[in-house]
């Protein structure tokens, strides 16, 4: 197991380890806006950027996805780092100046404004929802659209998902919270020669897709949507019929 | 035909010189893209078209790109037992003369360049001769290529068939000793020793980063795993060069031929070429290139009877600047979006499809079949103390002769510029220049006297990317070239990081306060802290590398910068800060400025200047790019 | 297998590419090239037979620049915007070219004749500005150029006259 040292402290850590693991389960915080334990590595937010040195020269990394190796020195802090942590933070802090998350962050970091003209933008484009719904979920319903500074998250041709199960991943992992979804009772769909209630509904409002609840057979509430239901019955095998009532009809 | 042995190889080496050295006058019309762009299709038609018509025996045969591009359409000939020479411009309506003239078997003194009395080759051991004795005294007043000034100071060697051979025969690029080092590498040498080899020759990356090719292909070999990969990347594309385009539409076999030794030193079975979307020609002429050498059994199975397999395929790329970068090419490739990921692992580790890969520019596989041919010794022989071999350079932008060149390595851009660019043209001065693209940087004049070095350049901060050499004169304005730059990155970074996607927006931000005049010195001051933290943060070489152009124009041309605080653009290019106005006293009262005005401002009667609205005027510049006496002023 | 003719295109382009997923742009550059855009039911056809994700295709066909989501043009316009060409004006030119054929920005014509794109070089950097119109290369434009018939210079496969002549019948047609 590969020795090394962060902040000057000695550690042990284990093999294929990332240097933001090791820090965090040493209590050493390094900031991080597009990092989840749950999902591969992106380093694309590149708070967590820190020194390190690995005897022949001395460079800055990520350490989100920076493996940990036998004799490395890293240094999470100094005057490099800081200056460059607040310049992200300000970047982001123009780019969404009203997300509390990136306010939040800026406290924490120091900064308390931005020298250059706002945005009101709430992504911050750390493509967690993205890489939940590949990576976990499995659905690849959304994805980047266009590049540079026209870069977004969107459904595909920025209408409805086909493949979006209702699932919420993306809401939950968003960190400012600009993902919604609701459910609602009643959804209406309209149509040229009038209007049609459809019942209970899922509604993912960024992605503009509204998928059916189904409803419980014995008590008549809504479980899941319909859409998730076959598509996780599927994957997990089960009998058609097997997600047919609610948990609390189930038990 | 299939080629199982060195000796096969011989043997279509004889044929393809009958094809190259035929007993009819060779006809060889330079038809690279800009060529074309430039007429040489047509004049091909009008050339077959009045050989017939005159009864006049002759092979036409379509070549690549000789590098005069100011001289195009370039028509070479070979007659039986005379000396090549060199013609242009030789346009359709020339054509009828040109051909009198040669049919009549003389020379067409009016449109002819140069003459060649032997072949250019690396390979052969006494180089053809096209014509025996001495030279007849009335092709004396022609000059002789080894006099021209320039090529004289050129050394060729990825583009050493340029403008010789025909791209699309196998069997003329086999006559100029093509696979020759194929064959000895998989016949007479081990992997390592080719390795050795191109280590030995300090061949460093022709796509800018100049990493040594040697220890890239060292570390790829060695890696553990089983499928490994050898890549060819013909899509940097820095905006304003032509090289890549040129060299593989000139010559796609030394690409395909050091692609293959490439592999064979590795031990990859697949090769790959991104090639960008904007090269048709190129993509056509590999394509057709890759099926010749499949059929005579130089891609497939059991190459040359060594045991070696091999193939090759075509990945047309989508485009993408960002795509020049290892790990994004290879998202590409996979046929996904072109994000970069970190290099912690190296790509040669773990690349493509997560395999060993070794990618390399198209500049630097053109090299490999000669520094196998002719040994490592042969090749470092040319060149700097850390810098060897040659590099083909695109010359445009503000220069009298724009062209195409391959120098040795320490040539001084003074020499590039002057002598085979021509200089700047008449009542313009030079400037600035830009090498490396949007990652590299601008320089001032003076600096013409650096060389062609992976190091002194570095040191002056740009570098050599892929080659593009561009001249800016005093009709440019330094901010907006700054603003220029900015704007392509903001418009190709892939958007991946904060560093990049965020910084780049706010820098061209900064920058175009300048160009409407609000630009103030904390502004000057803010753009240094911002590229720090691009440089330092950014997760590829394209954010690295994107604050670059700016900075050094602020540190060569504080003047312009300063100039624009104060409301001045000296150059008079930055549209807020300008207004149009016609000098009465140089007026010639022509009428050209009303007609060309699209949107009528300008209005007046015959015989006395005319008056500009300035209520109308949207600052096209239109009347004054038809002004002959310059009297439309800014 | 679809009768729909636009369809098989695609099918045709997947067979080239033996329906490999990771074929995935070059079936896309086919289609670009046969139908001049991947549209929307391109995309989710192409998926279908692929078995990629629709989200997939989006993304790769809005982070390239040789694929567009909106319909081309029947004629399209190609100005190369690289430094050289910059250096001479090329702007000018697509402004020019806006400005005749009523565009704002890149996109196409209302009536869908023409559309028009700036692009990286063209690698015809010493022969500059140069601009393309299908795929035709056309050597040392300048804005001035655009609305007017100049003099019979033959260049290349295509000549200022055609070049601006289908522009100007165009505006003349309006």
């Amino acid at each position: 197991m590969p020795q090394l040292t962060i902040d000057g402290k000695q550690i042990t850590a284990p093999v294929g380890a990332t240097i933001l693991q090791v820090a965090r389960e040493n209590g050493i915080d390094i900031p991080t806006f597009c990092h989840h334990e749950a999902l591969e590595p992106w380093g694309a937010c590149r708070l967590c950027i820190v020194e390190v040195d690995e005897g022949s020269r001395t460079r800055l990394v990520t350490s989100c996805n920076f493996p940990v190796k036998e004799g490395l020195a890293v240094t999470t802090k100094n005057k490099s780092i800081i200056a460059i942590r607040k310049m992200i933070i300000e970047l982001l802090l123009t780019r969404c100046p009203n997300a509390q998350a990136v306010r939040q962050m800026a406290d924490k970091l120091g900064v308390t404004g931005t020298r250059f003209p706002i945005e009101n933008e709430f992504c911050i484009l750390c493509g967690m929802c993205v890489r939940v719904c590949k990576e976990i979920v499995g659905a690849q319903a959304i994805s980047f659209a266009s590049r540079g500074g026209n870069k977004k998250v969107a459904s595909p041709f920025f209408k409805r998902s086909g493949d979006c199960i209702g699932c919420g991943a993306c809401v939950y992992v968003c960190p400012t919270q600009c993902i919604t979804m609701n459910d609602v009772t009643e959804a209406t769909d309209v149509y040229a020669e009038g209007t049609e209630q459809v019942g209970y509904a899922r509604v993912m409002n960024n992605w503009r897709t509204r998928l059916p609840l189904k409803v419980c057979k014995s008590c008549g509430n809504p479980i899941a949507p319909e859409f998730q239901l076959q598509v996780l019955g599927k994957k997990a095998g089960l009998a058609p019929d097997a997600l047919d009532l609610c948990q609390g009809c189930k038990e | 035909m299939r080629i199982s042995t060195a000796a096969d190889l011989e043997r279509l080496k004889q044929e393809g010189h009958k094809q190259l050295h035929p007993d009819t006058v060779r006809i060889m019309v330079g038809t690279a893209t800009c060529c074309l762009a430039r007429g040489a299709g047509k004049v091909i038609k009008a050339i077959e078209r009045e050989a017939a018509a005159q009864k006049f025996a002759c092979t036409i045969v379509p070549v690549g790109c000789i590098g005069l591009c100011h001289q195009e359409p370039t028509v070479e000939v070979i007659q039986p037992g005379k000396p090549r020479i060199a013609y242009g411009p030789v346009t359709v309506e020339d054509v009828p003369e040109f051909i009198k003239a040669l049919a009549a078997g003389g020379v067409d003194k009016k449109r002819a360049l140069f003459r060649s009395e032997q072949e250019y080759s690396l390979f052969a051991a006494e180089p053809y001769r096209y014509a025996q004795g001495a030279v007849a005294d009335d092709l004396k007043e022609i000059p002789a290529y080894s006099d021209v000034p320039f090529y004289k100071k050129q050394v060729k060697i990825c583009l050493r068939n340029a403008g010789t051979i025909n791209p699309e025969s196998i069997e003329e690029y086999i006559a100029m000793g093509g696979y020759a080092a194929l064959a000895k590498a998989v016949t007479q040498m081990t992997p390592e020793q080719v390795i050795h080899e191109v280590t030995k020759s300090n061949l460093r990356g022709r796509g800018g980063g100049g990493f040594s090719t040697g220890k890239k292909w060292t570390e790829c070999r060695k890696a553990p795993g089983g499928q490994r990969y050898v890549l060819c990347n013909v899509s940097e594309g820095d905006p304003g060069i032509g090289m890549h385009k040129s060299l593989l539409e000139s010559d796609p076999h030394t690409v395909l031929e050091g692609l293959i030794i490439g592999g064979y030193a590795i031990g990859a079975a697949q090769g790959y070429i991104y090639i960008s979307s904007g090269y048709p020609l190129g993509l056509k002429r590999l394509q057709k290139a890759i099926e010749q050498a499949a059929a005579y059994g130089l891609l497939g199975t059991n190459i040359l009877g060594s045991g070696f397999n091999f193939t090759v395929t075509i990945k047309e790329g989508g485009g993408a600047y960002v795509c020049g970068e290892s790990t994004a090419l290879m998202a590409g490739l996979e046929g996904r979006i072109g994000e970069p990921r970190p290099k912690y692992i190296h790509t040669a580790v773990k690349g493509l499809w997560d395999s060993p890969s070794d990618l390399n520019n198209v500049e630097t596989w053109a090299n490999v079949p000669v520094i196998i041919g002719k040994g490592a010794d042969w090749f470092s022989g040319i060149g700097t103390g850390s810098s060897k071999g040659t590099k083909v350079i695109g010359i445009s932008g503000s220069v009298k002769t724009p062209c195409l060149v391959e120098v040795p390595m320490g040539t001084l851009f003074k020499e590039i510029f002057n002598e085979m660019g021509g200089g700047v043209p008449a009542k313009r001065k030079l400037k600035a220049f830009q090498t490396g693209g949007p990652s590299g940087g601008v320089l001032p004049a003076r600096m013409l006297s650096l060389n062609l070095d992976y190091e002194e350049m570095g040191k002056a901060g740009t570098n050599l990317g892929s080659g593009g050499f561009i001249a800016i004169d005093d009709r440019a304005c330094m901010v907006d070239i700054a603003r220029f730059f900015t704007q392509f990155l903001l418009e190709e970074s892939c958007g991946k990081c904060v560093p990049c996607r965020e910084g780049v927006k706010r820098l061209l931000q900064l920058i175009n306060n300048f160009t409407i005049g609000i630009g103030t010195e904390e502004h000057l001051t803010l753009i240094k802290e911002l590229a720090f933290a691009m440089e330092k943060a950014s997760l590829c070489d394209l954010g690295k590398t994107a604050p670059s152009v700016v900075q050094y124009a602020i540190k060569y041309f504080k003047d312009e910068f300063e100039a624009h605080m104060q409301g001045q653009c000296p150059a008079g290019v930055c549209k807020d800060l300008i207004l149009y106005s016609i000098d009465a006293k140089l007026c010639t009262a022509c009428g050209a400025c009303i007609r060309a005005c699209p949107v009528n401002a300008i209005s007046g009667d015959p015989g006395s200047a005319p008056t500009l609205d300035m209520k109308k005027c949207i600052k096209c510049g239109a009347c004054k790019e038809v002004c002959d006496v310059e009297a439309i002023t800014t | 297998m679809d009768n729909n003719p636009a369809m098989k295109t695609l099918d045709s382009a997947v067979e080239k590419y033996g329906g490999k997923k990771e074929a995935l742009l070059s079936i896309m550059h086919e289609i670009q090239k046969a139908q001049g855009s991947i549209s929307e039911d391109s995309a989710r056809y192409l998926s279908q037979k692929l078995d990629i994700p629709v989200s997939q295709v989006f993304s790769a066909a809005t982070f390239y620049r040789a694929f567009s989501t909106e319909p081309r043009g029947k004629h399209h316009i190609k100005v190369c915007t690289g430094t050289s060409c910059y250096l001479r004006a090329s702007e000018k030119i697509f402004e020019r070219i806006g400005r005749e054929l009523n565009i704002a920005g890149e996109g196409a014509s209302e009536d869908g004749e023409f559309s028009v794109e700036k692009v990286r070089c063209m690698g015809c950097c010493n022969a500059g500005p140069v601009m393309a119109i299908d795929e035709q290369i056309c050597e040392d434009v300048s804005a001035g150029k655009i609305p007017d018939l100049p003099k019979q210079e033959i260049i290349g496969e295509m000549t200022h006259r055609k070049a601006t002549t289908v522009i100007k019948k165009y505006r003349e047609d309006k």
